[in-house]
């Protein structure tokens, strides 16, 4: 299975987490909160199944991403954080 | 039917909850129409209190519906204003004696870290188990004795938007001894492999 970002993935896609990056970007009022951090928190977890079901035009960001019984919408900056082990014939 | 005597001594309690958990369905549920809206101190963020009275009469309760949060390490202003009203950091504003966790039984995972993050605080806490009718037609096990078993706080089914659905919170909450004063609340941020460790327990 080839690993690929969150971010790169298109409608369609699905996978399994694989590693969530530990980026300095921050998010919010709180120095320590930062977009990896609230992505773990939100259930972007190695292991967990992903699904990216929309991309939003025009540019295809944001996209709107399934994980466990939950959707979430996700910039594409923000999803480069999650790396993704994507099955076949999943990613058109 | 006048509440106004109770109200000094009312039972003071918060509902808490990720957001689209239900939180302000069973606010209006529990409260019907007897609720007052502000703003908390100097932002526009939505402030709303209820009041309603338990089916023995003898107590009476003041409920807050605090802004929806996914976390206590904030990413916005609403998530901000909600763990510091908990933390009793609000000025103006002292920490709930008691919380009611709303969580949504057809999404427990994303629910149950919240409710792992509200233990660790330790105010006296009740968990909702919310929209139990959809997750259970939905065709989850929604067990909430072995739920309450695990997690060794309260468990209730609620399902907000029907008649009588808080009755199992209502009767639970009556059960409950008045809390004396705000517990000492010493908390600080978790790091990252406290959360990556939290999300495996669930």
């Amino acid at each position: 299975m080839p690993a690929l970002s969150l971010a790169a993935m298109r409608k369609g896609a699905r996978g399994i987490v694989s590693s969530v990056a530990d980026d300095r970007q921050s998010l919010g009022d709180s120095a320590r909160s930062t977009v990896s951090r609230r992505l773990l928190e939100l259930g972007f977890c190695p292991g967990e199944r992903v699904e990216v079901i929309e991309e939003i035009w025009p540019g295809g960001d944001p996209i709107a991403v399934r994980i466990g019984n939950s959707v979430f919408a996700l910039r594409r900056r923000e999803a480069a954080a999650v790396m993704v082990n994507v099955e076949e014939g999943g990613t058109r | 039917m006048s509440v106004h005597a109770a109200t000094v001594d009312a039972f003071q309690l918060a509902l808490i909850g990720v957001p689209n958990s239900g939180k302000t369905a069973l606010f209006n549920r529990l409260t019907g129409s007897r609720q007052k809206v502000a703003n908390y101190a100097g932002v526009t963020v939505e402030r709303k209190e209820g009041m309603f009275v338990g089916p023995s009469r003898e107590r009476s309760y003041r409920v807050l519906d605090l802004p929806g949060a996914y976390s206590l390490t904030p990413t916005t202003l609403d998530e901000a204003i909600t763990r510091d009203l908990l933390l009793g950091r609000l000025s103006g504003e002292t920490a709930p004696r008691f919380i009611v966790c709303v969580a949504d039984a057809t999404n427990l995972r994303l629910n149950l870290r919240l409710v792992l993050e509200l233990k660790d605080i330790g105010i006296p806490m009740i968990v909702a188990l919310n929209m139990s009718d959809l997750a259970r037609s939905r065709g989850f096990d929604v067990d909430a004795a072995a739920l309450e078993r695990e997690l060794r706080v309260p468990v209730v089914e609620t399902v907000a938007v029907a008649r009588d659905g808080d009755r199992q919170l209502i009767e639970r909450l009556e059960s409950v001894p008045v809390p004396s004063a705000s517990p000492f609340v010493e908390w600080c941020e978790p790091y990252r492999a406290q959360i990556e460790r939290t999300q495996r327990e669930v």
